[in-house]
């Protein structure tokens, strides 16, 4: 049967749109393990659960949105596997039981690195453009949500402690291009 | 479709795969009257209609997953012709199950096939006036049955030669034979 143009062009782009949130599932699935390692090791469910349900829904708008952001939240996670893994290893096996101080240093130091790798990687493949912001602010958020993950074992130092880190870790490197040229 | 139009496609399909959304309506603009062309080609008019516009909408369904590097008109063409080949079948089913087809119930054909077929007879018409004098007497005499005016082996290699060409004339004016 024939219908306006109109019509079949919101239909299309209803069917578009749940589309691109049907192709989003894949990177979301992705965080599920990083919450059920974080709800099973870190011994902190409320705060696990919290930064789990915002990485998901982080994920999510991201990948749905596309372009900047969705590239910028595949970076993120990525830079968020150190400060994810790191603080749960030392906790894990230096400090079980205890307090454990190198737990809070582990998540600096590995948000300096993801911080500095997401940094190098925006800079040599992300164009300067619109889109850039877009990409780094998507890249930084996820990858904090993914380490707080981590990070939760060392309570909310640990927590500001990584997002400290991640910041310096990428700024310099991003803000260094823009210096020289 | 020519090549401008298949590279502006091939670049607007994989910037709305990025996710993109001001490639929308160029990509629905190029894709609403190729699919319902492809289909009318396979398909009665009510039917095509029905299948474009959900092969339309699949393509844009499956539009966020779509591959750069492939081609986007074949891409899209895939889609349209398995959705061809689901409303073939849904056809054949009504036609077994003895849904009124294109045939009134007296026996009749209905308008709808005698549109098509005075379509294709149209069609071949206008391949046959492509052709030389000699090869679409030739044919009109062999479609009609007619004895033929040369002997029996060398009227079937002229009917032969004849077929080739207006296949190729068809293949020109219709896109595939």
């Amino acid at each position: 049967m024939a219908v306006p143009e109109a019509a079949l062009s919101a239909r299309a782009r209803r069917a578009y749109e749940m589309g691109r949130l049907r192709s989003a599932l894949p990177a979301v699935a992705l965080a599920v393990p990083m919450v059920g390692l974080s709800l099973a090791l870190c011994d902190r469910m409320a705060a696990s659960a919290g930064c789990g349900l915002a990485l998901v829904a982080v994920l999510l708008a991201a990948a749905w949105h596309g372009r900047a952001y969705a590239r910028g939240a595949r970076a993120g996670l990525v830079a968020g596997i150190g400060p994810l893994l790191l603080p749960m290893a030392t906790g894990f096996h230096l400090c079980a039981g205890g307090v454990c101080l190198l737990a809070p240093t582990a998540c600096i130091v590995a948000a300096l690195v993801g911080g500095a790798a997401l940094g190098l990687h925006a800079r040599r493949h992300i164009p300067a453009s619109a889109d850039a912001g877009g990409y780094v602010v998507t890249a930084l958020g996820v990858a904090a949500l993914a380490g707080s993950l981590g990070c939760v074992i060392a309570g909310v130092s640990g927590i500001v402690g990584m997002v400290v880190g991640l910041a310096i870790g990428a700024v310099p490197v991003l803000w260094w291009p823009a210096r020289t040229t | 479709m020519d090549r401008a139009r298949r590279e502006a496609l091939q670049g607007d399909l994989a910037r709305l795969a990025d996710g993109d959304r001001d490639a929308f309506h160029p990509v629905f603009v190029c894709l609403w009257p190729l699919l319902r062309g492809f289909a009318s080609r396979y398909l009665p008019a009510g039917d095509a209609e029905d299948a474009a516009q959900e092969a339309l909408v699949k393509v844009f369904a499956r539009a966020a997953v779509f591959d750069a590097r492939r081609d986007a008109l074949h891409w899209t063409l895939g889609i349209a012709a398995y959705e061809i080949k689901t409303a073939r079948r849904r056809r054949q089913r009504r036609r077994e199950d003895g849904e009124p087809s294109a045939e009134i119930g007296d026996g009749r054909v209905g308008p709808e096939a005698l549109a098509i077929a005075k379509e294709r007879e149209d069609a071949i018409g206008a391949a046959l006036a492509l052709l030389d004098p000699a090869d679409a007497a030739t044919l009109r005499a062999y479609a009609a049955g007619d004895p033929p005016p040369l002997k029996g082996a060398t009227f079937r290699k002229r009917v032969q030669r004849a077929l080739a060409r207006l296949r190729l004339a068809w293949r020109i004016d219709h896109g595939r034979p």
